[in-house]
């Protein structure tokens, strides 16, 4: 609850910024300091339980999942801030504004990882996806960025429809919008067949969040469209609240363990949005497609745990969208600092003999794809290998096939970067030096420490949670 | 007393609002003009609107009625941001056509 009030101030704060020509970097600051204030508060006390009614006890629920998801997200945007610094060199105006999109667009997405009620639920949704839609159109004159803010903007108000459309069929099965009444409605058996469709229009509706199957296909375009380091906030901080709202609404639903039909379908979305991700990925030469697609085939293997959805595997969803998010950032950090100096990147080629002139960046960038393509000792291995177990332990071994075949392929897509940037030479003399500022390079080491530290203490990391 | 909403059967709301709601995405689905898909989208919201009521005075429980209010308020500020949107589509294409979106492909 702390962490929503000071995030509303951190919003209000940016916005009247701009009005009063703050310096942007100071306000960067200040946020950066507040979010990580806030976070280091929740992870070192728990939650400030004031007295709080009742009403609003069972509107939103502070347990542990929802701390530790707050934490990430917090944490996640902050250093999408603080890597937005190249393009707030580029634009300006409205730059306070931007920052408030942002931090209100968090507000919302804690609300959708603490919810008790599905009112709440609704709401968070539309509080992050709101900024979001103008965020993805926020360079106004580049009709690419209008075109992926209209798409976003079209799909999102569609799916809010057929979300709402699930939350009024499960209201009207079980006379409640409390997820913990709705679980016990659903454990007593006798719901009518208007649950089960209104858990469908859900699945779909959150599948279009965390760009799973039925509802993929916006996200290369989106991805492709909007500014970078809006790319970065939505293929990560937003990915990982979707999944986690999604993860604590079905745990909070199945208490007594998911339903047969549910899960087949649940793991046949898992499994075909794996695939398309991954096979699409390999056909696309577009830098930030091939990003976009990779993050659909890395929610298709986050969704396996809402496939098993149950409180214990909790620990598995939180590691691997730790794991996948940091190393995605590292990435974008450093496609961030190319595109300062060669305007937006559009093709691999860009990254042609990068390592000769920028060894740590190119480092980093390696070290991310790595990670990504899951290879030990880095975390995005042994997210993958947490995973997977969790289907083998069930026998669903088919689910793990597939994983395992397209974790294969997906390195082929991963090296083909890695191998641009330090075999192959750039096809004119114009290997750049960048230089970024001191804060932006730690963002980056912190990030690669990560990446290698949750890689080697991941065990310890699955279990204290 | 009941209420005059019980004078019908529960059953006819839910055909009325999967009608009403199924008019909504298919005018999503085939239309090509952005804001005559943007009104399918509100007749899609709006039929949740008219079942929440429904359930909500069938079962005697108000919070369904609540519901609505909050889903009311949230489209409009939908309404807010996508009008702008089209505008600045507008301004820059100078069309509302969804077909003039064809920039962004493989």
């Amino acid at each position: 609850m702390i962490a929503l009030v000071t995030l509303s101030i951190a919003g209000l704060f940016s916005m009247v910024s701009g009005i009063f020509n703050i310096n942007v970097k100071a306000v960067i600051a200040v946020l950066a300091l507040l979010l990580a204030g806030s976070a280091g508060f929740l992870l070192l006390n728990g939650d400030l339980n004031l007295d709080w009614d009742e009403a609003i006890q069972s509107m939103v629920h502070f347990d542990g999942f929802a701390i530790f998801f707050t934490v990430l997200i917090v944490a996640l945007s902050t250093t999408v801030l603080l890597l937005s610094e190249h393009y707030m060199a580029v634009t300006e105006k409205y730059q306070g504004e931007f920052l408030s999109l942002v931090v209100f667009s968090a507000v919302g997405m804690i609300c959708m990882v603490s919810f008790a009620d599905l009112s709440m639920l609704f709401i968070g949704i539309e509080i992050m996806s709101v900024p979001l839609y103008i965020l993805a159109g926020s360079n106004k004159r580049n009709l690419l960025s209008n075109e992926s803010s209209l798409k976003y903007f079209l799909m999102g108000a569609f799916t809010t429809g057929i979300l709402l459309m699930g939350v009024t069929l499960v209201y009207g099965a079980t006379n409640s919008f409390n997820t913990q009444m709705i679980g016990s409605a659903i454990a007593a058996g006798n719901a009518s067949p208007l649950l089960f469709l209104g858990v469908f229009f859900l699945i779909f509706a959150f599948s279009f969040k965390i760009s799973a199957f039925p509802f993929h296909f916006w996200t290369p375009d989106v991805y492709q469209g909007a500014p970078t380091w809006i790319t970065s906030f939505m293929s990560t901080v937003v990915k990982v609240a979707g999944l986690a709202g999604f993860f604590r609404l079905f745990s909070a639903f199945f208490v007594a363990g998911i339903p047969q039909n549910i899960q087949l379908s649940l793991a046949i979305i898992a499994s075909i949005t794996i695939t398309i991700g991954t096979i699409s990925a390999v056909f696309q030469t577009n830098i930030k497609r091939i990003l976009a697609y990779s993050s659909i085939s890395h929610a298709g293997y986050m969704l396996i745990s809402i496939v098993f959805v149950n409180k214990l595997y909790a620990s598995t969803l939180l590691y691997y969208t730790l794991a996948y998010s940091v190393s995605s950032l590292a990435l974008f950090g450093v496609m961030m600092t190319i595109e300062s100096k060669r305007g937006s990147i559009q093709n691999m080629d860009t990254f042609n003999g990068f390592a000769k002139k920028n060894s740590f960046l190119a480092f980093v960038a390696a070290l991310a794809l790595i990670s990504m393509a899951g290879i030990p000792p880095t975390s995005g291995f042994f997210a993958k290998f947490s995973v997977l177990k969790l289907t083998v332990d069930s026998n669903y071994l088919w689910l793990a096939i597939v994983g395992v075949i397209n974790a294969i392929i997906g390195i082929f897509y991963y090296f083909k970067l890695i191998i641009s940037m330090y075999f192959k030479q750039a096809e004119e003399n114009d290997a750049f030096v960048y230089n970024n500022s001191i804060v932006y390079n730690f963002v980056l080491v912190l990030l690669v420490v990560v990446i290698i530290g949750a890689g080697v203490f991941s065990d310890l990391i699955i279990k204290s949670f | 007393m009941d209420s005059v909403i019980k004078l019908i059967p529960l059953n006819n709301y839910i055909y009325l609002s999967f009608a009403i709601f199924a008019i909504g995405v298919l005018g999503v689905l085939t239309r090509r003009n952005a804001i005559v898909v943007f009104m399918s989208i509100e007749l899609m919201l709006n039929s949740v609107n008219l079942l929440l009521s429904a359930f909500s005075a069938y079962s005697g429980d108000g919070a369904g009625q609540v519901f609505v209010f909050f889903i009311m308020a949230v489209a409009a500020a939908e309404v807010a941001v996508g009008l702008a949107i089209i505008v600045l589509l507008f301004r820059n294409t100078n069309s509302v056509d969804i077909n003039v979106l064809k920039r962004l492909k493989w």
